[in-house]
């Protein structure tokens, strides 16, 4: 196996490819997410950012090369386990679950870890009731802390677009993961509730000092604000990356974005 | 009340008692089957045909066969959940028509489609029928609050979100399955004990289909409006018997009652009659008191 014991390292792939039949998602990714970091991926639209996350998320198989994540190899593992090792991700379009109230859709990022069986369920025997008490201690804390709890009882999914992105990053933190991946968290927001996030992720990364966050967006100003480091992709390539002011004028991302190739 | 309306009431308790369970199937885990009349076929065969054959108690016999149904259940679930969900469907509609087949094939042991009545008069029946109905419907609804009916719930809006959040969408849907399946076979016995004759027809497709019919009736999402729309359309057909039309007993045209009735939900109330809204007395004591409140100020 690679060197897969880099313990400041949350999440580090090693040549990774993604392959679609003949289209190349991810072509040779490089990547290292250290511990408290936040590193945007940016890119035009087909570039394979949402591709990196799934594979990361292990939705998809790699074609080639190693993820690993925590220190450990993830190669082999499937969805369910690598969320269960802390790895927390939000989704393009909203998934929120429809028929559970905001504190309910909380709950549930802890629901598996809860400690009662089904019997002890139907029965509702006493074990059961505190561990209820615990899960919901812990979402409405967290709700809390995230200036989210006036919401608790509402239908998640009767929330104002911009609230339920929030929410649904309440629901990926409240398990306390060691990576936090965000997929276009800004897509669909006016430019206020686009200002709100901005000031919404600065808080988490005060509250969560040790979380690293990756990001994938198309807003400049968020990336630029949140970022510590940025990887540009295009056509699944890593056409650059570097600290937000080194790709702010690096020219191989500006003819990407710009368009000054010889194309069209 | 008479012994008449007293079968009534069990016939309508019966019904609760297998919507309760195809509400944990397509409520909670978003699984559509159409097979619950096979589970019930099981559990009733097994029960009454082992006491009759071996002589052993019922409560014995019944036990064995609510550990068949939930068994096959199992065996069905482990390679179907891993399908799309409607393979899931077919399958089970399948089974449900292999159990009725099967059941006229071991004519020896079943009395074939002539029906099988062997079956010991239980005293106090009525109250048996009723406090199960009871049970079980508590049973569902602890499921429904707890952390299974949370992730259920899950699962059944996004599965890939679900996996991604740690749960183990397909150990679950398996355990729900079986524990709904036993359910079903619960509600076949209390059948048999209630009318002491089972015969293969009485557990047929038809009797699944009406289990979804009374389901999506009376709310998709809630428990409350399952229990009772099963109780009141199975009652239903009973208030009917005194019309005629075209010179039939109304009676007789449950089946296009039933389907009207569905066709009207599913155009003017797609979520069902409550939706998911749920009535529970905690809520009910909460809504009064905001009621005094209002009134007091």
């Amino acid at each position: 196996m690679e060197k897969c014991d880099n313990k400041n390292l949350i999440l580090s792939c090693k040549d990774l490819c993604m392959n679609f039949g003949g289209v190349k998602a991810v072509d040779n990714l490089n990547m290292d997410v250290p511990e408290g970091i936040t590193i945007g991926i940016i890119g035009p639209n087909g570039a394979g950012k949402t591709t990196i996350y799934n594979v990361f998320s292990r939705i998809y198989k790699q074609t080639s090369g190693t993820v690993s994540f925590n220190g450990q190899c993830v190669d082999a593992m499937d969805q369910v386990s690598v969320a269960r090792m802390g790895l927390a991700r939000t989704f393009q379009n909203i998934r929120l679950f429809a028929g559970l109230s905001v504190l309910d859709n909380v709950k549930v990022s802890l629901d598996y870890a809860g400690k009662y069986t089904i019997a002890e369920a139907v029965f509702h025997l006493p074990r059961r009731r505190k561990e209820e008490r615990r899960i919901a201690d812990k979402a409405k804390e967290t709700l809390k802390l995230l200036n989210l709890d006036s919401y608790s009882d509402k239908m998640a999914i009767s929330l104002p677009y911009g609230l339920q992105k929030m929410v649904e990053i309440a629901r990926a933190l409240v398990t306390e993961p060691k990576l936090l991946m965000l997929d276009e968290p800004a897509a669909g927001l006016n430019p206020e509730e686009v200002l709100q996030l901005v000031d919404f992720l600065k808080e988490i990364k005060n509250l969560y000092p040790g979380l690293s966050i990756l990001v994938i967006e198309h807003r400049m100003d968020l990336v630029m604000n949140l970022c510590d480091y940025i990887y540009v992709q295009n056509f699944g390539e890593t056409i650059a990356k570097g600290t937000p002011s080194e790709i702010q004028t690096n020219p191989t991302v500006l003819a990407a974005y710009l368009g000054e190739e010889d194309n069209e | 009340m008479n012994n008449y309306q007293l079968g009534l009431i069990m016939n309508s308790c019966i019904s609760v008692i297998e919507v309760v369970s195809v509400f944990i199937i397509t409520s909670l885990a978003g699984m559509f089957s159409l097979g619950q009349a096979a589970f019930m076929t099981i559990s009733a065969y097994l029960t009454f045909v082992l006491a009759k054959m071996l002589h052993l108690p019922i409560i014995l016999t019944a036990a064995i066969g609510l550990g068949m149904s939930g068994l096959c259940a199992y065996i069905i679930a482990v390679p179907t959940l891993r399908l799309r969900k409607d393979y899931f469907t077919l399958i089970t509609m399948g089974f449900g028509e292999m159990m009725a087949s099967i059941v006229v094939m071991l004519e020896k042991y079943t009395k074939g489609s002539i029906g099988f009545s062997s079956i010991p008069k239980v005293k106090s029946i009525f109250w048996i029928i009723v406090a199960t109905t009871i049970a079980v419907i508590f049973f569902a609804w602890q499921l429904k609050r707890s952390r299974f009916g949370r992730m259920c719930i899950a699962l059944k809006t996004d599965e890939t979100a679900a996996k991604s959040f740690g749960i183990d969408v397909y150990h679950l849907k398996i355990k729900v399955y079986v524990i709904a399946s036993c359910i079903s076979g619960l509600a076949g016995i209390l059948y048999g004990l209630k009318n002491r004759v089972i015969t293969p027809d009485g557990f047929s497709w038809n009797l699944s289909a009406e289990m979804q019919i009374f389901l999506f009736f009376g709310g998709t999402n809630s428990l409350t409006g399952a229990v009772i729309s099963a109780f009141g359309l199975k009652l239903l057909p009973e208030m009917l018997r005194n019309l005629t039309l075209f010179g039939v007993n109304m009676q007789e045209y449950r089946t296009v009652i039933y389907c009207l009735l569905i066709l009207l939900v599913i155009n003017f109330r797609p979520e069902g009659m409550l939706g998911d809204k749920e009535m529970s007395p905690s809520r009910m004591v909460r809504a009064m008191k905001r009621r005094l409140k209002r009134e007091k100020s």
